[in-house]
């Protein structure tokens, strides 16, 4: 195994650095900056870890099952938010919400804080700032708050939204099971809802509107927590930000009619948009889509039967022994395991079918609708699948050839077992922030905070729980999510406004996780 | 460059990546099977691909 010293542990982190430096200095997109680091990865395995290319070829064939696993949700929840979109199903939730209420920081909760962690539940990958932060800018507020509010209001939502996207990728790349990352998981980012909630109140309407809207972010973040608790810790973790937030939805509804949140001192309920549609979908079936969702989601995990049948295809390939020329040994063993029919994202394809024809059935599309969800699928999926691809390609890579072993090795010895519970929800973080992604630092770190858990002899489940946390929170303020949100609400080019205020406000939350893992990893 | 040529550009720009894509998904299955049938050679071939595609990837994105 190679030796320990500061030159081997730079070279190890010299694709992460890649990735860093590419995307924060020469502001590359993900996919650009991933294939870089690939080639990194590759070199340096080659020349300085003594991966051949035996070694490596079975190294991608591994990485490239991890990438189906998450891509096969990606593809399939971008079809579902599309046949959703195109039918005005989105478009009708964000128009009728802030008309149940005159009180602004509540209006600026249901949308920024409930309604964004929604889309992000059902889609995510930067289309939830996109579609909030205009009608943000609709209601009054400036750009630079909207997309700080519809950005730092999701970043509890991530890991458990986007159906899951980021824990499947965390349990992928580090071959923990759900069962023992979703409790802590769910439990950090529970607490992260509430202090996300809080910024968007003071964002909206400084301390006054935080106070007045304290007890609505007390009940909220209770409901929208606890169910992704529920949830995730019953094996429907990709439902887990779906579920919290339409819980949430429902009782923001209640919340926002009651007599304390209705003495009109502010500004009147707002209709933000008129449509031209013939036909609209109401409220309810514009949330029909989601109900079918959950309805399957369910079906398929809680009916043993129904589990049995759908998941009776799995396919999988088997790897032998792989040893480095210094001796780094990846053991024989089968690479991740897919279920075709019963995957999260074969879900999401049933629902997506069943949701176009009964839109389709009740007239809410317009002509051509098929192929523009298609298009427009298609057109969002396929850079950010390069990106993905070439950053498992990077991780599965630097793991076979014992770089990511040396790196936690590093941590191991430099930061005390006292100290890193404090540390490791920034690395998720950084990971996030330079990535763009949960799911991409998940990928990049899991191992690493794996590892170097075992090797301080500190709890892995809560150390990943923490890498995660950091990293949803993370990914809301990464400069290629900023750009996307900003683009939207005339700020383009002025990007560096909102990231200046999203990193005030963005680490927040994690310094409160940073806090609470400490607290937890004491007991 | 007028808009025309901007939107050929665009289109392009998203085949290649498609091609891409393809290439770096599809390709390490031909390289597992070729050197699960120790076929040297074509696992060479097939990785050589698959770096062209991650060149492509770097090149497009």
């Amino acid at each position: 195994m190679l030796n320990l010293t500061w030159i081997n542990w730079l070279l190890a982190l010299a694709p992460v650095l890649t990735v860093l430096l590419l995307m924060l200095v020469f502001r590359w997109g993900g996919s650009k900056a991933g294939a870089a680091a690939w080639f990194m990865a590759v070199l340096v395995a080659l020349l300085f870890f003594g991966a051949g290319p035996r070694l490596l070829g079975y190294a991608q064939a591994r990485a490239v099952l991890l990438t189906l696993d998450v891509l096969y949700i990606i593809w399939m929840a971008l079809l579902l938010f599309h046949v959703a979109d195109e039918a005005g199903a989105i478009e009708i939730i964000g128009e009728k919400l802030p008309a149940l209420t005159p009180d602004r920081t509540i209006q600026a909760l249901l949308l920024s804080w409930v309604f964004v962690s929604f889309l992000q539940g059902m889609g995510g990958f930067g289309v939830p700032v996109a579609i909030v932060a205009p009608l943000l800018v609709g209601m009054g507020f400036t750009a630079v708050q909207a997309v700080v509010m519809a950005s730092i209001g999701h970043g509890w939502a991530v890991t458990f939204g986007s159906l899951g996207t980021s824990f499947a990728a965390l349990q992928a790349t580090t071959g923990v099971s759900d069962r023992v990352l979703a409790p802590e998981s769910a439990l950090l980012l529970g607490v992260a809802s509430l202090v996300s909630g809080a910024i968007v109140a003071y964002v909206a309407a400084g301390w006054g509107g935080l106070r007045r809207a304290l007890p609505a972010l007390i009940v909220l973040s209770l409901v929208m927590g606890g169910v992704q608790y529920i949830l995730a810790t019953n094996g429907l973790w990709t439902l887990g930000a779906t579920g919290g937030a339409l819980s949430g939805l429902v009782v923001g509804v209640g919340i926002s009619r009651l007599p304390f949140y209705q003495p009109a001192e502010g500004a009147a309920p707002l209709s933000l948009m008129g449509s031209a549609r013939a036909s609209q979908p109401s409220l309810l079936m514009a949330l029909a889509a989601y109900g079918i969702l959950i309805v399957l989601a369910l079906g398929v995990n809680l009916v043993p039967a129904l589990d049995m049948l759908f998941n009776a295809v799995r396919v999988t390939l088997m790897f032998p022994e792989l040893a480095t020329s210094l001796g780094w040994i990846t053991p024989a063993g089968p690479g991740r395991s897919l279920s075709v029919f019963g995957h999260p994202g074969a879900i999401l394809l049933y629902t997506s079918l069943i949701a176009y024809l009964v839109y389709h059935r009740l007239g809410y599309y317009e002509d051509g609708a098929a192929g523009r969800i298609v298009a427009k699928m298609s057109k969002s999926a396929v850079k950010s699948s390069l990106g993905i691809a070439a950053m498992v390609g990077m991780a599965t890579t630097m793991s076979h050839a014992g770089m990511t072993n040396l790196l936690a090795r590093g941590l191991s010895e430099s930061v005390s077992a006292g100290l890193y519970p404090v540390v490791a929800p920034f690395i998720g973080t950084l990971g996030a922030f330079m990535t763009g992604s949960n799911t991409n630092s998940n990928v990049v770190f899991g191992l690493l905070q794996l590892e170097t858990a075992r090797l301080l002899g500190l709890s892995v489940s809560l150390t990943l729980a923490a890498q995660t946390a950091g990293a949803s929170l993370g990914s809301v303020f990464a400069p290629a999510k900023v750009i996307v949100g900003s683009s939207t609400v005339g700020l383009a080019g002025e990007e560096d406004q909102v990231i200046r205020q999203m990193l005030i406000y963005g680490l927040i939350p994690v310094a409160v996780i940073a806090l609470i893992v400490w607290g937890l990893a004491q007991l | 460059m007028t808009s025309a040529e901007e939107a050929s550009a665009q289109k392009r720009k998203q085949r290649l990546q498609a091609l891409a894509l393809l290439l770096i998904l599809g390709l390490p299955f031909a390289i597992y099977l070729a050197l699960q049938g120790e076929l040297d050679g074509l696992a060479f071939f097939a990785g050589a691909t698959y770096v062209i595609g991650m060149g492509i990837a770097l090149w497009v994105s």
